[in-house]
């Protein structure tokens, strides 16, 4: 899979080899918050690597290599879910959702965290595409106007999702912060 | 101030997750994706062809008196059209033992763009072989309601059925011809 190089604008390979390089860890975090079985997981990843490796052919730089990296995986992990019809019922919006909290008094930090990481897990797969979108950007530490532009929402509406996912988490979390 | 702290927990488990040692070959993705799309052409060719054979055995059972035209003619069609089918699209069945020898040294992309291309131009025949199920089952109309030729009182009261089946016919076509410009339409973004 090699691409021919023009000048010395990056071809589509070495832009592929950034991208992984510095969101391939980001690309399989987003990967589970849209498919819990492994395997499936697998083969999302590999689609999303697919579309980005084909996608940046036509990458011209108006956007930076984050941001389109973040369009095309989202993009192809929102189409996944479309196909998956199955699981789409029962998403549901960031004003809908209500956070269940189990209890683990007494538990090891550990253990601690990882029922925090699945709870968390369960609870961006139930979200509808575009704030499960929103809840990952925001989880990879980007701020609104990168979401925005990812997302294609305004300042203004992302900036009042955020701070919807803010008061769900800050709800959840001032809840149990043993693993603090 | 402890609303941020504590949400940026979350974002830290999130981030601190542990990682999945999977790699991701892309090679091996495509080589699937070609696989699935050469199983899902082959498959489509060999239910319309089986659903053909399938009317034809209705038919026979239907109308054991020999010597009718239109059913003899209609049979011979039907059978020509299916052997065409299976000869033009025998490449689909076998595509290994007939392609090029370097076919396999070429690269995953490479092979799974030819693979979109066989697949459009499969979609974009889809007349040739969806034809014997059509001429199928209007044979088997013509039959039943017609009682071989006897008068066109009796086809008339066929045609709704004819017209739904001709409706069907045609909304397929247009949806594969749709699907064939949507592949067509990855093929150029390969290409780029």
């Amino acid at each position: 899979m090699s691409s021919d190089s023009s000048g010395g604008k990056p071809n589509r390979d070495e832009l592929y080899e950034t991208a992984v390089r510095e969101f391939g860890r980001a690309l399989d975090r987003l990967a589970a918050g849209y498919e819990a079985d492994p395997e499936k997981r697998h083969d999302l990843r590999q689609d999303i690597h697919l579309h980005l490796w084909k996608s940046l052919a036509v990458y011209d730089g108006r956007c930076s290599l984050k941001t389109w990296t973040f369009r095309v995986a989202h993009n192809t992990a929102v189409s996944y879910v479309t196909r998956e019809r199955r699981k789409n019922t029962g998403l549901v919006s960031l004003d809908e959702i209500a956070w269940t909290a189990e209890s683990g008094e007494g538990a090891e930090p550990e253990i601690d965290r990882r029922r925090a990481l699945r709870q968390l897990s369960d609870f961006i797969r139930q979200l509808r595409p575009l704030d499960r979108q929103i809840m990952l950007c925001y989880l990879e530490e980007m701020d609104t106007a990168a979401i925005a532009e990812i997302t294609g929402l305004s300042l203004a509406n992302t900036g009042m999702k955020i701070h919807r996912i803010k008061t769900i988490l800050a709800g959840r979390f001032l809840e149990e912060k043993r693993y603090v | 101030m402890s609303e941020r702290r504590e949400t940026n927990d979350a974002g830290t488990i999130w981030r601190n997750q542990p990682e999945e040692e999977v790699t991701v070959q892309l090679e091996q993705f495509i080589h699937r994706r070609t696989m699935e799309i050469h199983s899902s052409t082959r498959s489509e060719i060999l239910m319309s062809i089986g659903a053909a054979v399938f009317f034809f055995v209705v038919i026979m059972l239907r109308t054991p008196a020999p010597g009718d035209p239109l059913l003899d003619i209609g049979l011979v069609a039907l059978v020509v059209w299916a052997a065409a089918v299976l000869y033009v699209f025998r490449r689909q069945f076998w595509p290994r033992a007939s392609s090029r020898p370097d076919a396999t040294a070429t690269t995953g992309l490479e092979y799974y763009r030819k693979e979109l291309e066989r697949r459009r131009d499969h979609l974009r025949i889809e007349w040739l072989w969806h034809g014997p199920l059509f001429l199928a089952s209007l044979i088997l109309i013509a039959v039943i309601f017609g009682r071989s030729f006897v008068g066109w009182a009796s086809l008339r009261s066929a045609a709704p059925l004819i017209a739904l089946l001709a409706a069907w016919f045609v909304f397929g076509v247009v949806r594969r011809l749709r699907q064939a410009r949507e592949l067509q339409r990855q093929i150029d973004e390969m290409g780029r």
